[in-house]
Parts: C-alpha cells; sequence; structure tokens
C-alpha cells in the first residue's frame, strides 16, 4: 500500500466538496507543515496525566469500578502556549494533536514519530492508525524512554501523519469522533461484547 | 479592550455580571494607606504586573459548557464602555428635567389620599426622586450595554439575550428586588431596533448561505423575536408606575442620543452584515459537516483565520437550524440533538482556540 506524496496529499486538501477534503486545521505554518510524504502536526495543550493511587490494579473486566478508578487515576490538565511540561523517564502521559483533521472516507493514515524526538527516547503513540472518516484531534500516548526528563512545549511539531487511499469507502463510527482533545478510555462500554473472555 | 485585564470567572448564580468599579485602583487605595508602615518599592512591586484597570466577569456555572450564551460578556464589556457615559453633567440633566414632575406626582397622590398636603410630602419626594434616577441609570446602563453587544456581535448577542429571557419573566417591573432591570422584553425591542436599523439589514436572512429550508428556520426565529417584542405587556406595566414613566420617558430619549454616541466610539469594531455574511457559507459548511468553523481555508495558501464576531454566528445560526427538534414527541429530551449540541460548543470553543492562536501566531512573525 504505497503512502500519498506531499504533492497527492495537497491535492487531496484542496479538493473542492468539503466531504472529499482532507483537512487539517489550522495550518498555522505551512512552511513547516509538509515533508516529502507527510504533514507535520503539533503537540495540543490539553493532557490526561496519571495519578498515583492507593487502588492496587486497572482491571477492564471490573465493569462497575473501572470507570471510577479511572477518572481517580486520570486527570485532565491544560498547559498554556508558551509554558513547560516536564516528562519524566518512563512516564506516560495522554496528549493530542493541536490540529483537528478530517478525513475522507477514501483515505486512512498513520500517525508516527518524528526521529528527532525519538532520537531523545520519546514515543508518542502506540496505537497509530487513523480510519477513514475520522473527524477530530488525534489522541497521543506519550513516553519517555530516555534516561532524563524532557521539556514538551504545547505547539511544537511532534508528529507527522502519513497518508494512505483504501480500496473502497470505509467511515469511522467510533466513540472518539469529533474529539477537541484527548479523551479517556471507555472501556466499560466493551463489557457485554468482551465478558466471555473475562471468565468472572 | 487591550487597556484593560478582565478575568473570567464561574458564578452559581444564574447571571452574567461584571465589577465596573477597577479593582486594581481599590486595591491601590487601600494598600496606600499603609505607605508609612512599608518601604515604597516594595508597595510598587505589588503592582508592577497590575497596571491596568482591572475587572471581573462572572459567568454562570450551569451555563459554563453553553459557548454561544457567552456572546452576552459583550452586554458585560458593554458595561465598562458605557460607564464613562454616566457623568455628573448627564445626571444633573436628568435630575432638573424630571424634578418638577416628580415633585407633581407625589403631591398629587398625597393630596388625593388625605385631601391636603401631607407634611410627609417632602420626604416622599426625596425617596421618588432617588428611585426614578436609580431606575433611569440602570435602565439605560443594561439598554446601552445591549446595544452595545449587539453593535459589536451582531444577531449572535440578540439570540443569547433571547436564550436568557425566555427563562425569567419578559415584564418583570423594575425595582429594588430585581436590581431596577429593565425587562426583557423592553432590551429585545431595543436590540431589535438596532438589528433592524436601516443600515445594517441582518434579516431576513440571506438565501444561499443555508439550505432554502434551514434560511427559513432562521428567519423564522428572528419573527418569533419580534412578535415577542410587539406586544406591548411591559410598556403598560411601567406606564402604570407615574415615577417609572417619567424615569423611562428620558431613558427613551436619552437611548437615540447614546446610541450615535457609541455607534461613532465602537466605529471600527461594528459588526456588518455586508461583511459578517460574505463569507459565512464557508464556515456554516465546515460545522455542519463536524469541522471547527475557525477559518477559511480554500486551498492551502488561501486562508484567513476567522473573526470570534463569525464563529459565534456562525454557531448560532447552525443551531438554531436545528433546534426545535430538542425534544422528541413525547417531551423528552432528543439524545441525538444532544450530542450534536455538545458537540457543536466543543467545535465552536475550538474554533476560537484556534482562530485566536493563529493570528497570535502570525502577530507574533509580523512584527
Amino acid at each position: 500500500m504505497a503512502a500519498l506524496a506531499e504533492s497527492q496529499i495537497k491535492e487531496y486538501m484542496e479538493r473542492g466538496a468539503i466531504k472529499e477534503r482532507l483537512i487539517v486545521t489550522p495550518l498555522i505554518d505551512t512552511s513547516e507543515s509538509f515533508d516529502a510524504a507527510s504533514i507535520n502536526v503539533r503537540l495540543g495543550s490539553e493532557f490526561i496525566i496519571m495519578k498515583k493511587q492507593s487502588f492496587p490494579i486497572l482491571d477492564i473486566a471490573d465493569k462497575d469500578i473501572l470507570p471510577s478508578r479511572i477518572e481517580k487515576y486520570q486527570e485532565k490538565i491544560r498547559i498554556n502556549y508558551g509554558e513547560q511540561f516536564v516528562l519524566h523517564p518512563n512516564q506516560l502521559i495522554i496528549g493530542s494533536t493541536l490540529e483537528y483533521i478530517s478525513l475522507p472516507k477514501r483515505l486512512m493514515c498513520y500517525v508516527i514519530g518524528k526521529s528527532s524526538w525519538g532520537r531523545m527516547g520519546l514515543i508518542i503513540a502506540t496505537a497509530t492508525k487513523v480510519d477513514p472518516g475520522f473527524k477530530g484531534c488525534i489522541t497521543l500516548e506519550i513516553i519517555n524512554e530516555g534516561e532524563v526528563p524532557i521539556v514538551l512545549y504545547p505547539g511544537i511539531p511532534i508528529a507527522q501523519l502519513v497518508f494512505h487511499e483504501v480500496i473502497g469507502e470505509a467511515e469511522y463510527d467510533g466513540n472518539y469522533s469529533y474529539a477537541t482533545g484527548p479523551q479517556f478510555p471507555e472501556f466499560s462500554r466493551k463489557y457485554e461484547k468482551w465478558k466471555f473472555w473475562y471468565k468472572k | 479592550m487591550p487597556e484593560k485585564t478582565i478575568m473570567l470567572r464561574v458564578q452559581w448564580k444564574h447571571n452574567y455580571s461584571v465589577t465596573t468599579t477597577d479593582i486594581c485602583e481599590l486595591y491601590n487605595n487601600f494598600l496606600y494607606e499603609y505607605k508609612d508602615d512599608v518601604e515604597e518599592h516594595s508597595l510598587e512591586k505589588v503592582f508592577e504586573d497590575f497596571n491596568k484597570p482591572f475587572h471581573i466577569i462572572s459567568f454562570p456555572s450551569l451555563e459554563r459548557k453553553n459557548i454561544l450564551l457567552h456572546c452576552l460578556f459583550s452586554h458585560e464589556i458593554g458595561h465598562l464602555i458605557s460607564n464613562k457615559y454616566f457623568n455628573k453633567e448627564r445626571r444633573d440633566k436628568f435630575v432638573n428635567k424630571i424634578s418638577k414632575k416628580i415633585s407633581s406626582i407625589v403631591q398629587s397622590m398625597f393630596s388625593t389620599a388625605s385631601g391636603q398636603k401631607s407634611l410627609f410630602a417632602q420626604a416622599k419626594i426625596t425617596q421618588e426622586m432617588e428611585r426614578a434616577e436609580i431606575a433611569w441609570k440602570r435602565g439605560l446602563e443594561e439598554i446601552l450595554s445591549d446595544i452595545i453587544g449587539v453593535l459589536l456581535f451582531g444577531p449572535a448577542m440578540l439570540f443569547s439575550t433571547l436564550e436568557m429571557a425566555i427563562q425569567d419573566n419578559m415584564d418583570n417591573k423594575p425595582d429594588l428586588t430585581n436590581n431596577f432591570y429593565p425587562p426583557w422584553r423592553l432590551r429585545l425591542r431595543e436590540m431589535l431596533k438596532v438589528i433592524q436599523d436601516s443600515s445594517q439589514e441582518f434579516f431576513p436572512f440571506p438565501k444561499g448561505i443555508f439550505p432554502g429550508e434551514t434560511t427559513d428556520i432562521i428567519n423564522g426565529r428572528f419573527e418569533a423575536i419580534k412578535k415577542i417584542t410587539q406586544d406591548e405587556s411591559d410598556r403598560e406595566k411601567i406606564q402604570d408606575d407615574p415615577i417609572l414613566k417619567v424615569a423611562y420617558k428620558e431613558v427613551d430619549e436619552d437611548i437615540i442620543e447614546a446610541q450615535k454616541y457609541f455607534q461613532e466610539q465602537l466605529k471600527d469594531l461594528i459588526v456588518k452584515p455586508s461583511v459578517l455574511y460574505k463569507r459565512l457559507s464557508h464556515l456554516v459548511d465546515r460545522i455542519n459537516n463536524g469541522i471547527p468553523p475557525n477559518a477559511y481555508e480554500n486551498s492551502i495558501n488561501d486562508r484567513d483565520p476567522a473573526t470570534i464576531v463569525e464563529i459565534i454566528n456562525t454557531a448560532w445560526f447552525h443551531k438554531i437550524s436545528w433546534e426545535d427538534d430538542i425534544f422528541d414527541k413525547k417531551g423528552f429530551f432528543n439524545d441525538k440533538i444532544c450530542k450534536k449540541r455538545d458537540i457543536m460548543n466543543r467545535l465552536t470553543l475550538k474554533a476560537i482556540e484556534y482562530a485566536d492562536l493563529e493570528k497570535e501566531f502570525r502577530d507574533y512573525y509580523a512584527k
């Protein structure tokens, strides 16, 4: 499956009908936005951080307790543009792209880290596939795998999107549509479908 | 308002309000009473970052996610702008103009009651003069702030005010218990006059921006507001009270003069339909398709961030086009529409953040 080159990405971004158009907004600095076969995206200003709690585990089979535990475990914060967030070694935070993405039905993309950040030990996404028809800010799972704390600034280019055309048409209809920041996971919605596997 | 610092805070009370007193000056006066006890440079250090007039605008906690309603901030900003209109000269003019009328009303009340002039008439005259002055000042303050809000935000301000008004009695008589607020119906009527001003012509909403049926729904909302204001029940209540009748006659006269004054003061900021509607269809198309209406993006190199006025008006027109379906046939909330409303609020807020950030970025590198 071939990736779209810069010229093809731009062609998708200039299509007339809004439903057929690839939208990555805001394109704050176009001179920094495009690579040979990708679009660079920036770090958003909202984060979900993990708090150390007294409860022992997060078990997705505990449908009654899990939502409240996740809420206790995770806290939403906002860092203003121009301010910094220090990410310590082995710390996981959930962030999102600053940009809001709208993919047409014929296009999907992968979120990939920037090599310059990778060399500092920063992993920016573990679940990297974005389905055709998705609309929203893309949630990033950011981990510092390095040896020293890393300072992050909202607004800096942090990841890149690599696009592929899909055969046929498909449209994302998941829980994270129209997200304007990082999202909490919602395992409890899956309980009925997955309970066979829990064997509780 | 670049010459002021404004802090926003939530409040439990279901109301928007502003501290018109400059808090910076207040603290300054308070702390300088202790200037003999502390070194002067320490006091100066306290006010180093506190060097502009400082005001607090409060908004209802219940509505914190109702982004569209927050264009009522412009009404509160209107209070800060209209403040300078109430000088001593205007107050004296008002007092001189009404004192004879109030005096004769009170005298006639007493002679009717007892058949002769009461010893208490003079005290009552003073009391009613004060009531008339408060009613005049508060009435004018609120209506002028509404007018400034409409001048700055256009139809969005009218729709937001209606949303607050329908939760209350439209014809509350101004008195001490309601802090002399003018009736909502009267406020809507005055705002409508600005919207319908011959040089403005926001309505009927032009065809071609929305699909035909949606244009009819939006024009229908406008007609509904018009119908509300054609009912004169608020006026009747004011006319029934002779003191309020005198005060509001002056309010009516002063509004005309004040409106001209503020139109001149704010001329570069006044929203005009020819400008607002020019690029609206693009923004409307975006929000209808679940994309924040933050910018005009015809192509990668032909893009321009939208203004907050354009964003809020886009969201209001979008909301009005489906809002009537918020309840299902049984009178329960329609979950789909509630979800749509939630998405709309989030997209609108995001659009404001994006447009602001982009403008700041451009300004930074333009220097």
